[in-house]
């Protein structure tokens, strides 16, 4: 009995007819601000998203390696950094805001619950942006990583659309997950999933059965993906992992989805 | 929308704009400025992307690629041209190989530096100096800049006493029981072996050469090498020897067999315990046949090849009168074992007599296609399959992180010979330089020496008394200068003693005609040598050395006790490189009745 409301409020939670298109983006515009406050005020988040992909870059990408590798790695700690905001943002906050009341509370507002969203999305790809550009500034300066604008460019276009089923994912666990829990499990998951991806150290040298594993992650095809901009991916033709993110992308938004109705219905 | 909300938009795009512009891009020639901030790659000559080849990673032919090498080591194999700023080489289609293996090779003089100029970038010696092996085998785990070949050796042999091994007048520890094999391993592992290789003739083969250790001790040393953690090899030369080392556990066997075809009962074994071979199948054909080398080799004037390699490959070992047709069995035991599924190994066993270091490989490759095994299946067994077969992570198949050993040549697919050609050939990503010889001394004809004055000469680099003494042996040699010569004043005597001791005894005086060892003198506007003579009746021996080899020429003359002159056709000296003499020796012959003799010698002349 719960199928036709559902399907009313999806549709009108995407045109949102009651709301004049400056309504609509003076809304956008306030939940990304809020949540971006929000982030903005939680050191525990900032110091880490910001600060960890950089240092480990500037040890890795540059020091240890002596900058042998630092534009391949330059892309792979851009991926690693852009997958923080979006795991975290969407999976700890998710689940600590749902705990506290304001998760229902959106959905029960008259505003759409996809502002609510959406703000989020906009804060993630905002912390990505900076995390981006941080390490585009190591690797100019300390990595010297030479790359054409059109390089740079795409590198950070795609890198910060490529932050989608990291955010679904996320959003996924921030729902599922209870807010004890969730910083934990989203640690867990992101530390591997970067590792096993292939984004600390090049996926080359790692031994042939994990080379093999890497191809079940999403993070395995974003790097490889970045990596095609500079012309360091696999031999691996590149439309396969996008192929493999948008399933993905798909995958984790059902699963978002399903969680999503479960917690209203709930 | 409020002005504030535009503002901070076209602040935010203007931002990001000059940040994206002021990301530094690749130097181009339109921008000479700042070349010191320039990545250290762009001159490394270790980093570079090459390519479109025709790309057979040491197991398969993968097609079209193109690969990306940085610091010595494959960073990267595309389809497609890969984009960086590296040096771009064009490969225009032809083969990629990886650096070819040699499974069997002896480490001496400029071994390692003889290999690389016809792509074989990696040796597995099969007996060398200990003393000599630890500082070559350094650098091989790493990417360094080197015109040489990475080198795996077994070291010291493992053999009886006065076994195959202690001929060469290097004195080298002998094993003779089983409880010995524990410790005697261990003495090689210490000593830096990689491998363990053991000499092993069965008391029931059909001709025996040397004494050799017993099945026990064989066992126990095979035992011992496995307990260290070591690859053990056996040398063995008929098919009753092969059974009993693979029967007592060896992991391969450095030599085929030619003096019977295979049976089933072997080749069910090794093929049961996965027992490698490396036939040797060149060294064989120089024993026997003697006409490969001529064929593909020495009939050609386009190939690089030093006087010396020229020299080893028109040798044989005609001392063992071997019947040519016994080659076929050789031929016949590789491709049946292959048909088998025994692995079959390329390598060369130079520098012994009918084989050169580098070109060798090539050569021993067309003889492995000849006994039946395709292209693709000689070239694993030349890359590949000896990496494979002895535990070499780096090298043998062209993978990202493998080292960039590799070989340019042109339709290697369909032609073997190609290999004698080699397009480019690189050693931890650098090139490879050809070895420019240094051109051997001019001779003028006429007197070489008249000794009028004392033992000077007047061309070339002096005489000298010389013996097998040197190498160990008993023998023994004095030189003095004496007042009266040949029709004139003054001429040079040599006192000594020949005796048993050294496998190849020698006793007498040395001559070098040119102005250096290494490079000799040419010889080749001359065609007779001669020289007066006098001193214990007897018959002896004038020996031609070619640079950089070991192995002379010899013919005879009479000596008796009145002076006479010897005029010796330099035809008569087949087969030495008569462009690069390094020494002339004159010997007592090695069966001498009596073993005192003395020679006194004047008036060398060259016409």
């Amino acid at each position: 009995m719960n199928t036709p409301r559902m399907q009313t409020s999806t549709i009108k939670a995407a045109t949102m007819p009651w709301l004049s298109w400056r309504q609509t983006l003076n809304l956008l515009v306030m939940e990304a601000k809020l949540d971006l406050l929000t982030l903005w005020r939680t050191p525990g988040f900032v110091a880490p998203s910001l600060i960890f992909p950089v240092m480990f870059y500037l040890l890795f990408g540059v020091f240890i390696t002596k900058g042998g590798q630092s534009d391949y790695l330059l892309v792979t700690y851009c991926c690693f950094g852009v997958m923080g905001p979006a795991l975290f943002n969407f999976g700890v906050n998710v689940a600590t805001e749902k705990s506290q009341g304001w998760l229902t509370m959106k959905q029960i507002a008259p505003a759409p619950v996809s502002a609510y969203l959406f703000g989020k999305m906009v804060s993630s790809l905002l912390f990505a942006l900076v995390i981006v550009m941080l390490l585009f500034v190591c690797a100019a300066l300390f990595g010297n990583v030479r790359l054409y604008t059109s390089q740079w460019l795409g590198l950070a276009g795609l890198v910060l659309v490529g932050t989608l089923p990291f955010c679904l994912f996320g959003l996924w666990l921030g729902l599922t997950l209870s807010a004890k829990a969730a910083p934990a499990v989203v640690n867990l998951i992101y530390l591997p999933l970067a590792f096993l991806g292939g984004l600390w150290l090049p996926i080359h040298i790692l031994p042939g059965f994990m080379q093999h594993f890497a191809q079940l992650l999403p993070s395995f095809h974003f790097g490889q993906l970045a990596l095609s901009v500079i012309g360091r991916d696999l031999p691996q033709p590149w439309w396969q992992h996008l192929l493999a993110l948008l399933v993905f992308t798909v995958v984790f938004g059902v699963l978002a989805s399903r969680a999503f109705r479960q917690n209203r219905s709930a | 929308m409020s002005s504030k909300t535009l503002l901070i938009t076209f602040g935010s795009v203007l931002t990001l704009g000059v940040f994206f512009s002021l990301l530094p891009t690749p130097e181009t020639a339109t921008a000479p400025v700042a070349t010191t901030t320039a990545s250290p790659e762009i001159s490394d000559p270790a980093s570079f992307v090459l390519g479109p080849v025709q790309l057979f990673d040491g197991e398969k032919w993968l097609g079209q690629r193109y690969l990306e090498v940085r610091q010595g080591r494959i960073s990267q194999i595309s389809e497609h041209p890969i984009k960086t700023d590296l040096p771009q080489i064009e490969g225009e289609g032809r083969s990629l190989l990886p650096g070819l293996i040699d499974a069997h090779v002896h480490t001496y003089a400029d071994a390692l530096e003889l290999a690389p100029q016809y792509g074989v970038t990696t040796v597995l010696d099969m007996f060398m100096s200990a003393q000599l092996m630890k500082p070559l085998q350094a650098g091989r785990d790493e990417t360094p800049s080197q015109q040489r070949a990475d080198l795996y050796s077994a070291g010291t042999l493992i053999t009886a006493p006065k076994g195959h091994g202690t001929e060469y007048g290097m004195p080298i520890p002998t094993i003779k029981t089983p409880e010995q094999a524990d410790a005697f391993v261990a003495a090689r592992v210490a000593e830096g072996s990689d491998f363990i290789k053991i000499v092993y003739e069965s008391n029931k083969a059909p001709r025996k050469f040397f004494p050799s250790i017993d099945e026990a001790t064989l066992t126990a040393v095979i035992k011992a090498a496995h307990q260290q953690g070591k690859l053990a090899v056996v040398h063995i030369s008929d098919q009753q020897s092969a059974l009993e080392a693979v029967r007592a556990g060896a992991d391969g066997l450095v030599h085929g067999f030619i003096e019977s075809r295979v049976q089933q009962k072997l080749l069910d074994l090794m093929k049961a315990q996965n027992v490698f071979i490396i036939p040797t199948l060149a060294v064989h054909e120089a024993m026997t046949v003697r006409q490969h080398n001529a064929k593909y080799v020495l009939n050609r004037n386009d190939l690089k090849l030093s006087a010396n390699q020229r020299h080893n490959l028109k040798q044989g070992f005609t001392q063992f009168n071997i019947p040519p047709a016994l080659f076929e069995n050789l031929l016949y035991n590789t491709r049946v074992m292959h048909q088998h599924g025994i692995r079959i190994l390329a390598g060369t066993d130079a520098p012994n007599p009918g084989t050169a270091h580098g070109i060798s490989l090539p050569l021993e490759m067309l003889l492995l296609q000849q006994a039946g095994l395709s292209i693709d299946e000689v070239l694993k067994s030349a890359t590949s399959l000896p990496a494979s077969s002895f535990g070499l992570k780096q090298v043998g198949l062209l993978k990202v992180g493998a080292k960039a050993d590799l070989l340019l040549v042109g339709d290697v697919q369909n032609d073997l010979t190609t290999l004698f050609t080699p397009e480019k050939i690189w050693k931890n990503g650098v090139r490879i330089n050809p070895i420019i010889s240094a051109a051997a001394s001019k001779v003028t004809a006429g007197l070489l020496a008249d000794f009028a004055q004392s033992h000077k000469t007047i061309q070339g680099l002096g005489i000298s008394a010389s013996s097998d003494s040197m190498m160990q042996g008993q023998s023994s040699a004095k030189m003095s200068w004496i007042a009266e010569g040949f029709q004139s004043t003054g001429a040079i005597r040599v006192d000594g003693a020949i005796k048993p001791g050294f496998s190849y005894p020698w006793s007498g005086l040395t001559y070098l005609p040119g102005k250096s060892m290494e490079q000799g003198a040419d010889l080749t506007a001359f065609t007779h040598v001669s020289f007066a003579v006098r001193g214990t009746p007897g018959s002896y021996q004038l020996q031609l050395f070619s640079a950089g080899s070991m192995l002379p020429v010899v013919a005879d003359f009479n000596v008796s006790n009145d002076w006479q002159i010897i005029n010796m056709p330099l035809s008569q000296f087949a087969g030495a490189e008569l462009s690069a003499i390094s020494m002339l020796l004159w010997s007592a012959p090695a069966n001498a009745p009596q073993p005192e003799y003395f020679l006194e010698l004047d008036e060398i002349k060259i016409n």
